[in-house]
């Protein structure tokens, strides 16, 4: 990777109304990749594409702002994670979300690799935070850290198991996966019923543990069992162990390679893939996107000054 | 099916309204009442998304007993520094149904300023009573029977509405075309087909193309319609119609 040299302004586009002044954090030598540190990460220029204002009075008000990331192609990221140190408008007003847990990896659209000739489009990522003041005229300061996967940095980024309905009642075995510490096992529809019953006594037990006796505790195991996700037709079920989070994405690919994943869903710790009514066919594989160090970059951003609409 | 990484618990967030309570409106006779409630500043630059203000209006009381229809014809409306928010001229709004006594409406404004606080709106609200109006229904008998000609009614005559049939040779049989004057059509509410039996036929689709002159519409049926069918025009009459003036004020911006 290329190191970034700091610059101190950078505008976007001569005609934009809008003229951002765009600081660069300190360059500091720590390792991007892999790492959740606190440590600050090497800075990256951003500028803002667009800034969303949605003002409602409820929870759903936010300010949306998606951050273009001019030195990596859109093309070779597959998914980014935000977050966000400092965000204050020039009222004072704190607008870093209340809700800051480490959030997942959020898929991106990769879009076309550029030709010989053509400019890279460059990555887009979103951020929401709290809304401004009313009264405020600008963000006077937004800063934080993206961490953005990059599969293509690293052959053990991406792993797939091929003829995957013949892995049904299996624990895949791939060493990609090994190496990074994720199990995973296609689960069949007894195995999905013997771990709903599992998971269900494993509740009550927890229930038991705190007092809670009897009918009671029946109908919070059977509430808990009727709650309990339903796979449709053609729907396949995978039980992820994945400890350190490596685990980005999961796709059903057909025989020539193309994504025929049309729904994903997580719950009570499994993975549930559709694709059509039918299922995967026997020639289709699972992909598997994992977080590896090699395919990582972690950068931090600076705006300030940006004004708001 | 819920995509990866959006939030494991969907959290039902009730509607936090903000209700500007108003006097009744002038017109003492109708007990119709405008509420202010939700209101959301969308406020963008880049991108495409259409910024704007938007005001969800209740519309409440017994004179909305029997209230089909309604739109909402807005006089005035600015923030609390004076900038107007009236949308770029444009054409009446269409009337839009009315279901049940607990009708909503979303208004459409233009941004307020960042720094303005609150807002006011004012207008009419234009409610389309049927049942105040014998002549707002209008049933023509055999409607399909003298096609390329006017149909024959003392209450359409009445009303200045003048529909042609078209002939149903050049159309499919589930489906009836008619023609007129655009300035007609724009006071037809709605148009149903009944069996000789009075009983309906549904229309599954209704289609429309005009000019400033000219209205061509097509009725598309679910079953064949007989060559003996009724037409039965709901008309947007003076009488019909109940116009009553609201005024919301001090509503605050978000």
């Amino acid at each position: 990777m290329t190191p970034i040299r700091p610059e101190a302004v950078s505008r976007r586009g001569a005609g934009a109304p809008l003229a951002l002044t765009l600081l660069f954090a300190a360059h500091t030598a720590g390792t991007a990749a892999g790492t959740a540190s606190d440590a600050p990460a090497p800075a990256t220029k951003a500028s803002i594409v667009s800034l969303g204002d949605i003002r409602k009075g409820d929870s759903s008000s936010r300010l949306e702002i998606e951050l273009e990331l001019p030195d990596f192609p859109a093309a070779e990221v597959a998914a980014a994670r935000l977050h966000v140190r400092t965000a204050v408008d020039d009222t004072g007003r704190d607008l870093v979300p209340d809700d800051d847990r480490k959030k997942p990896f959020e898929p991106l659209r990769q879009g076309r690799t550029a030709g010989p000739d053509e400019t890279p489009a460059p990555t887009v990522v979103q951020l929401k935070i709290r809304n401004p003041a009313r009264k405020a005229k600008v963000l006077a300061e937004i800063s934080g850290d993206v961490e953005l996967y990059l599969p293509g940095r690293d052959p053990n980024a991406l792993t797939r198991i091929p003829n995957i309905p013949a892995w049904a009642g299996k624990r895949l075995e791939s060493p990609a996966l090994a190496a990074s510490g994720v199990r995973i096992a296609f689960l069949t529809e007894e195995q999905l019923e013997a771990e709903k019953k599992r998971q269900a006594e494993k509740r009550k037990e927890e229930a038991r543990k705190q007092g809670v006796l009897g009918e009671m505790l029946e109908s919070l195991a059977s509430a808990f069992l009727r709650a309990f996700f339903s796979p449709e037709a053609g729907d396949v079920v995978f039980a992820v162990e994945d400890p350190g989070g490596r685990v980005v994405q999961m796709a059903l690919l057909d025989a020539a390679g193309e994504d025929q994943t049309t729904g994903r869903m997580q719950q009570q710790g499994l993975t549930v893939l559709s694709s059509s009514r039918r299922g995967p066919r026997p020639d289709w594989s699972l992909e598997v996107r994992l977080r590896t160090p090699k395919s990582e970059e972690r950068r931090s951003f600076t705006l300030k000054h940006v004004p708001l609409p | 099916m819920r995509p990866i990484g959006t939030p494991n618990l969907p959290i039902a967030f009730g509607a936090l309204l903000v209700l500007c309570a108003v006097r009744p409106p002038a017109l003492a006779q109708e007990d119709v009442r405008v509420l202010a409630g939700e209101v959301t500043d969308s406020r963008f630059f880049g991108g495409h998304q259409a910024a704007g203000l938007s005001l969800k209006v209740k519309i409440r009381g017994d004179g909305m007993d029997g209230v089909e229809a309604l739109r909402f014809l807005l006089a005035d409306a600015r923030d609390d520094l004076g900038n107007p928010l009236l949308p770029e001229k444009k054409d009446a709004p269409a009337f839009r149904d009315v279901h049940g006594d607990r009708a909503e409406e979303n208004l459409s404004l233009r941004s307020p300023a960042r720094d303005a606080s609150s807002f006011q709106v004012s207008g009419r609200v234009e409610l389309f009573i049927p049942g105040r109006d014998p002549n707002a229904v209008v049933k023509v008998t055999r409607a399909l029977a003298n096609p390329n000609k006017p149909l024959s009614s003392p209450s359409l005559k009445a009303a200045d509405v003048r529909v042609i049939v078209l002939p149903r040779t050049r159309l499919p049989k589930e489906v009836v075309g008619l023609r007129g004057r655009t300035a007609d059509f724009e006071r037809i509410r709605s148009i149903r087909i009944l069996r000789a039996d009075g009983t309906e036929i549904r229309v599954s689709a209704t289609g429309r193309m005009s000019d400033d002159e000219k209205t061509q519409m097509t009725l598309e049926a679910s079953e064949p319609v007989p060559s003996n069918a009724s037409l039965v025009f709901t008309l947007l009459t003076a009488k019909a119609r109940v116009s009553v003036p609201f005024e919301l004020k001090d509503i605050p911006l978000p």
